[in-house]
């Protein structure tokens, strides 16, 4: 009989340390801002490397450099600045269900919901950068 | 009842049972050899177990362990459920785009090779150069 009482406090304790844990990882998701163009070839210096496979295949640019990386947080209700004056606005809107808004000097340029699945990006691109070059926004979970 | 002296029996017994004969030593050896060279030699012994019935154990023991071997794993093909196929990762997917300013078109791509989902806008007006 105690020794069901102790399993049973034991994984009370698991459940409630698990628990915050669980719901940490669903506090932030990780945006890079990265820019494309045809300067000169580059690969952004491994930082890239999950994304990059992607990114070769289906567009056709040289270049690709990291510009910014960070954490943005899903529960905040003002955009994170993330270099270039873009901002990212993450809400979290389900288990994995996020609504990702892209805007450029106030100005609300793109508006999605995507559900992220674990190691694998959504790269929202095709915002202007310099004469021939490409924003490219990279939303994953961390 | 007529009682019958021991003395008497053993007397009986004696004329009615007459010992062998004796053989010279060259004739029993004789005898012996041609004995001895009888293949098989086939004891005299009822206890003794018949060889047809020792040797017919063999097949028979083999016999039962390859039933016992096909009911093993026919039992265990039984119990053990079949392999799932491998269920390939879940992509990321875009529910809703919504493009706030002038643009030529939109795309969207997910990529299974390289794992990765893309939403590509075309001819984005963000008029700031």
């Amino acid at each position: 009989m105690k020794t069901t009482i102790h399993v049973a406090a034991l994984a009370a304790a698991i459940l409630a340390l698990a628990g915050p844990m669980a719901l940490a990882q669903g506090d932030a998701v990780l945006v890079r801002l990265v820019a494309a163009d045809n300067s000169e070839a580059g690969d952004g210096n491994g930082e890239l490397a999950d994304v990059l496979p992607l990114l070769k295949d289906n567009l056709r640019f040289k270049s690709y450099q990291l510009l910014a990386s960070g954490k943005v947080a899903t529960g905040g209700t003002q955009p994170t600045a993330v270099g270039l004056g873009y901002s990212i606005l993450v809400t979290k809107q389900g288990a994995n269900t996020f609504s990702v808004d892209v805007s450029k000097g106030g100005r609300s340029l793109v508006k999605t919901r995507v559900i992220l699945a674990p190691r694998q990006p959504v790269m929202l691109g095709g915002f202007p950068y310099n004469d021939d070059g490409k924003v490219i926004v990279v939303v994953s979970l961390p | 009842m007529k009682r019958v002296r021991w003395q008497q029996i053993r007397a009986t017994l004696r004329e009615q049972c007459q010992p062998p004969p004796l053989r010279s030593a060259d004739e029993f050896w004789a005898d012996f050899r041609a004995r001895q060279q009888l293949v098989p030699q086939i004891a005299d012994d009822p206890l003794a177990v018949p060889p047809r019935f020792a040797v017919s154990w063999l097949p028979a023991l083999t016999g039962l362990a390859i039933v016992a071997l096909v009911a093993v794993l026919f039992t265990k093909n039984l119990h053990t459920p079949p392999p799932t196929p491998v269920q390939a990762a879940r992509l990321s997917e875009v529910e809703e785009v919504e493009v706030m300013v002038e643009y030529g078109g939109l795309m969207i791509m997910q990529d299974a090779e390289s794992r990765g989902t893309l939403v590509w806008v075309t001819g984005m007006e963000t008029h700031d150069g």
